[in-house]
């Protein structure tokens, strides 16, 4: 079913704009932002083409296995730990910014680094299930969330302080040309079809993908609007001046009727579900990465009980992440998160280009059979 | 290995989560409003008024009670920490939806206080800010006789649920925040003045220059920028216009305007579209020549916007936004330094158009 | 006959197949019936008898007595057989006679499942009475019965229920091999059997399901799936199950549409609330009261102040309460089980809050949670949801809402990770399968 894959995209697609994109394209919103958002729903559309249309020709295969078959040992171990980390980074940044609004917005008090631990805690336990689990588990937490999504946006857009004047100055920007770092943060909302990466275990033999531009619009929707909906609420000026973009727009709505007065709540809530879901896909990804590099690996996604190995990994992962939290600060999160941006788009870039070369050739291998 | 690994778990978390906010509702106080004034004494500049809600079990008009507590002090937060040390129970602001900053302070400066509000996670977004006439203190301090909750009064006088009055401009902290940095858009903010020592009356705005008042409006003017804000209100009521010897409401309202470069004057278009029901008028007026009695109406009407577009344009203040709207369409080097002048030269044209939706029960 | 037989039915454990040789005239008479369907009595009185006393030509027996029908077309012997008729071979001729037995008068009513509009019986003690009634209402020839003896000692009678068509073989070689690994001296109840067949240890969710309803055991063995019946047991199990199954009472295939589909919805509710309000109570009260629209936070505090200790105590004092209350009127006499109700809920209710120990909001809210318990219809699962609100209570005194939360998302994790025999728990399930393109389905064999 090609949900799985809305599942995956869209989970990527959520989470970061509530958190890590909105910072990097908002600050850049009179020098390129504009232009980025337009520009990376090709670009990220042509690598989703790429990608799918290379997995296809592998069939119920992961990265590691399909890597493997073309090169050494080695290499593709040291491959698969430089993947593993890639993605393994990405949801510990999102981890620990979601631990930072839970501490400013829920648990004053509370000391960051046990919040932390305690999400983190429920990731690992989610990331070591199987990939089967960890699949239904995205489809679950999506369906709950996508309500509370839809709610969130529908009443922010619906708030009478959105002033359309102030959109349309910053859509006037649109001309100027964007800088890597927001091009950068565009576009990782169209990279969720990486996860297929691992999930291409799953997915049946005569898996046929489809509604892949339908997808990649839909997408480039909610890149829009919430790029240009805090600005409609906030101004252009102060609209940069807020940490958590999407919070303060949250809250900046009121809600008449019902229990909540504040639907910073219901948005923290969502937040939280998509934030969890997020980093557990991604540690699963980043484990499986790993457990392809470890030697006597057994691939199953389905597996009654979790590999020992597993376990190993997800204790490293987490360690990793409280020591960096330890080291770095929150703006520093902020910062760094751009560099990283960056160097993602690059590697997936060319992992995907590379994988859709692979997939060519093995195309022309069998051709090649055939003839002979 | 299972169960120690539990163990393990269960040990750490007692042990370190053990003191981390928790804390009863019983043990909290709410603020149910605040009011922060500027005094004379430069050491102590402001005077933060609290309102804090006492529970009490019997819910009923006249039963609440709140507890008013002054502090002088340097600064906000500072004062706010002072002030723990009056109380015996932990302040919360996550209830407080009405601040009311004092005159004084807004003929001075307000930005200061409105920073410290968005700052602070606590304080809603959509909290709503007014101007206390004469002092802060005296508006927050009322205690309304018939309040049914703390605080009741004052925040029900901000909401939409359930006075809706055409008079009452709502200023949420979010759109003072905003207004106060936007290029182009200037803050609004309501004047609440208390009478006879027991009810509000908010029908006023003050109309600031960013950080302070340069003027205020009078209650018709005020209902007339409301109406022409109106997008900022999602009420249903937009109050009416009197022009003797009419009296009408208005059921709908659409404001348009654009800008026209006119040779060397910039004109401002700006087209008022109304649905209009008659409140007061002398029997048959309407039925007998209609196209007479609505041009009246228009006329008067855009005569009535055009005056008060002048007065705030002459206050050099842009409550609604026309500066916003030219830097859609224009595109300025240095806005800051060359608005104020465009400002100034700029022409109002007004035009009204009003379609009669009905008459009352009489002719 | 008995040679065709065996090529068009599936092979029963319960379908008596027997040749009859007459000692002196060495004369051959077969005979084929389901054994729970069919009145053994009856067919020795008319038949074996008759034929081994020799006393009347048995060929005129079954020409004259109108209860023997001749059966020409063997298309037919397999309806035939299902209705209970037993089907007869002699000097190559086939008669059906009717033997059938409907033993719906012997069966106990219906106490934990009960239905208003559906079948007012429950399994018998007696399994063949069981499956005499399940051949009755499931006449289906791929309706195989499975014997098999549990317990070493006690060598307990087990009745492996399946469609053949529908199950899915995997899962059922996975059941067999589960069964014949149990190794224990006695075995008295399915619940027994349930412990053991439930696989981990620490498991959160029930994956096998326990009923005592024979429209439940048609409609799943028409759903492809396993049921066991033991000997001497009220309740059958069903397996492999998916948590919607719990969420599902017979009922809702018996009553209107809208409302029942709204039952259900109210069951998922009430699955949340259960699980959730002790928790959200105390984080909301105790770390993020701003929750709440004024009015309500003012009721909250007014309800609470009289009370002397932190929210959580009050919490647990009440759900401690609540399942003494329950665990009390499940193990008294049914008489006095309601007094213990009136006495606990009325009156202590009442006086605890007066006292001020407990605020009146917190009555509410366990009242609630307990009413919401009671409102998911298969008692397994009630038990171990009525379990799963306090780990999310301790979760909340430790972190609020954040935990409460989080603790949600962990049984989320759980459900979705469990397995009942091999097959998925809690998905999502479209219309789609794996031929469609859906991910899953069981492994291949």
């Amino acid at each position: 079913m090609n949900r799985y894959v809305f599942y995956h995209y869209f989970i990527v697609c959520f989470t970061n704009l509530m958190l890590l994109v909105p910072y990097h394209l908002i600050s850049d919103r009179f020098d390129g932002a504009v232009m980025a958002i337009l520009i990376s729903p090709i670009v990220g559309g042509i690598l989703f083409y790429m990608l799918t249309n290379a997995i296809n020709k592998f069939p119920g295969k992961g990265l590691p296995e399909i890597i493997s078959m073309y090169y050494p040992t080695w290499f593709v171990r040291i491959f698969l730990v430089y993947k593993a980390m890639l993605t393994g980074f990405a949801s510990a940044l999102v981890v620990s910014s979601y631990t930072v609004i839970v501490t400013r917005f829920l648990n004053p008090d509370a000391n960051p680094y046990i919040i932390l631990m305690v999400l983190m805690l429920v990731c690992a336990y989610g990331a070591t299930r199987s990939t089967a689990s960890v699949n239904f588990l995205l489809e679950i937490v999506l369906i709950i969330n996508i309500p509370g999504v839809a709610f969130v946006i529908y009443k922010t857009f619906t708030n009478p302080l959105l002033n359309w004047d102030a959109i349309h100055i910053v859509a006037d920007h649109v001309a100027q040309a964007p800088s890597l770092v927001s091009f950068a943060s565009a576009s990782f909302v169209f990279t969720g079809f990486l996860n297929l990466l691992i999930f291409n275990r799953l997915l049946p033999a005569n898996f046929k993908f489809k509604f892949r531009w339908l997808i990649t619009l839909s997408a480039f929707f909610i890149l829009l609007i919430t790029f240009f909906l805090p600005i409609g609420i906030h101004g252009t000026e102060t609209v940069s001046q807020y940490l958590y973009l999407w919070s303060a727009t949250a809250d900046s709505t009121r809600m008449n009727f019902g229990f909540i007065e504040r639907m910073l709540f219901v948005f923290i809530i969502v937040l939280m579900n998509n934030a969890v879901a997020f980093t557990i896909v991604g540690w699963h990804i980043s484990i499986e990465y790993m457990r392809g590099a470890l030697p006597n690996n057994v691939i199953d996604p389905d597996e009654p009980e979790p590999h020992v190995y597993s376990y190993y990994v997800v204790v490293g992962i987490v360690l990793i992440t409280l020591i960096l939290k330890f080291l770095i600060d929150e703006m520093k999160v902020l910062q760094l998160g751009g560099y990283f941006l960056i160097l993602r788009l690059f590697s997936e870039a060319v992992t995907t280009i590379w994988l859709f070369l692979l997939s060519r050739k093995k195309v022309r291998k069998y051709a090649k059979n055939d003839a002979a | 290995m299972m169960r120690l690994s539990l163990l393990i778990v269960y040990l750490s978390i007692s042990i370190v989560a053990s003191g981390c906010g928790f804390k009863d509702i019983d043990k909290r106080y709410f603020a149910v409003g605040m009011g922060i004034d500027l005094t004379d004494n430069e050491e102590k500049p402001y005077r933060i008024t609290l309102k804090l809600g006492v529970p009490s079990i019997e819910i009923d008009a006249g039963k609440s009670k709140t507890q008013v507590e002054i502090i002088e002090t340097s600064n906000i937060a500072e004062g706010l920490r002072l002030l723990k040390a009056q109380v015996d129970k932990e302040i919360d602001f996550g209830h407080c939806n009405v601040f009311i900053l004092g005159e004084n302070l807004a003929r001075s400066n307000i930005a200061e206080a409105v920073n410290w509000m968005t700052r602070r996670r606590d304080i809603q977004k959509v909290a709503a800010i007014g101007i206390g006439r004469p002092d802060a203190e005296s508006v927050v301090k009322v205690q309304p006789v018939i309040e049914r909750f703390p605080g009741n009064a004052l925040g029900l006088f901000f909401s939409n649920d359930a006075t809706e009055s055409s008079y009452t401009f709502i200023e949420l902290l979010t759109d003072l925040f905003r207004r106060l940095n936007e290029k182009g858009l200037d803050p609004i903010l309501p004047v609440v003045m208390v009478q006879k020592d027991s009810t509000y009356i908010v029908n006023r705005v003050a109309l600031l220059d960013k950080e302070k008042i340069s003027i205020v409006l009078e209650p018709d003017e005020t209902q007339l920028l409301i109406q022409l804000l109106a997008y900022l209100k999602k009420a249903n009521l937009y109050g009416g216009f009197y022009s003797p010897p009419f009296a009408i409401a208005i059921q709908t309202i659409r404001t348009k305007y654009n800008f026209q470069q006119n040779g060397p004057a910039l004109h401002l278009n700006m087209h008022i579209k109304q649905a209009i029901t008659f409140d007061e008028m002398p029997t048959d007026a309407y039925f007998n020549d209609p196209k007479k009695t609505i041009n009246q109406l228009e006329t008067a009407y855009s005569e009535a916007v055009k005056q008060l577009l002048v007065k705030i344009q002459e206050a050099n203040v842009d409550p609604l936004g026309f500066g916003l709207r030219y830097r859609a369409k224009y595109h300025l080097h240095d806005f800051e330094q060359e608005w104020p002048d465009i400002y100034q030269s700029i022409k109002f044209d007004v035009s009204t158009t009003m379609s009669v939706h009905g008459t009352g029960l009489l002719k | 006959m008995l040679e065709r037989l065996k090529v068009i039915l599936a092979p029963a454990e319960d379908l008596m197949q027997s040749e009859i040789i007459h000692p002196v005239t060495r004369q051959k008479l077969e005979l084929a019936y389901y054994l729970p369907i069919c009145d053994e009595q009856k067919i020795h009185d008319y038949i074996t008898v008759p034929f081994s006393k020799n006393q009347y030509p048995i060929m005129n027996l079954f020409l004259s007595n109108a209860n023997f029908k001749r059966v020409t077309d063997p298309a037919k012997w397999n309806d035939l057989l299902l209705r209970g008729q037993a089907l007869v071979e002699y000097q190559n001729q086939i008669f059906s006679f009717d033997a059938l037995k409907y033993e719906y008068l012997n069966l106990p009513d219906s106490n934990f499942e009960p239905s208003i509009r559906g079948p007012q019986h429950s399994l018998s003690e007696d399994p063949i009475i069981s499956l005499n009634i399940i051949r009755n209402s499931y006449m289906s020839p791929e309706l195989v019965i499975d014997k098999m003896q549990i317990g070493n000692i006690s060598q307990t009678n087990l009745y492996i229920l399946y469609d053949q068509r529908k199950v899915n073989h995997h899962t059922l070689d996975n059941v067999k091999n589960k069964l014949s690994s149990i190794h224990i001296d006695l075995i008295h109840s399915s619940g027994e059997l349930e412990r053991l067949l439930n696989g981990k240890k620490y498991q959160l969710f029930p994956t096998l399901l326990v009923t005592e309803r024979f429209d439940r055991i048609g409609r799943a063995l028409s759903f492809g799936k396993i049921v066991l019946i033991l000997k001497g047991s009220q309740f059958a199990l069903i397996l492999p199950v998916t948590f919607y199954d719990f969420m599902h009472s017979v009922e809702d295939h018996y009553e209107s549409y809208w409302m029942t589909k709204m039952i259900v919805v109210i069951r998922y509710i009430a699955l949340i609330l259960t699980t959730t309000l002790p928790g959200l109570y105390i984080a909301i009260l105790s770390y993020n009261p701003e929750i709440f629209r004024l009015q309500l936070a003012f009721t909250l505090v007014a309800s609470r102040s009289i009370v002397p200790y932190p929210s959580f105590i009050e919490v647990i004092i009440m759900l401690v309460m609540i399942e003494m209350l329950l665990e009390a009127s499940i193990r008294t006499p049914k008489l006095i089980g309601s007094t213990s109700t009136t006495v606990g809920g009325l009156i202590l209710g009442t006086a605890i809050q007066q006292a001020g120990l407990v605020s009146s909001i917190m009555i509410i809210v366990t009242s609630l949670v307990a009413i919401s318990n009671l409102v998911l219809p298969i008692h397994t699962m009630s038990l171990a949801i009525r379990f799963l609100k306090y780990p999310i209570i301790v979760a909340a005194i430790f972190f609020g809402l954040a935990g409460v939360f989080l603790g949600i998302l962990y049984y989320i994790t759980c459900l979705c990770s469990t397995r009942s025999f091999g097959e998925y728990y809690f998905r999502l399930r479209g219309n789609a399968s794996s031929q469609h393109g859906d991910i899953g389905g069981t492994k291949p064999t």
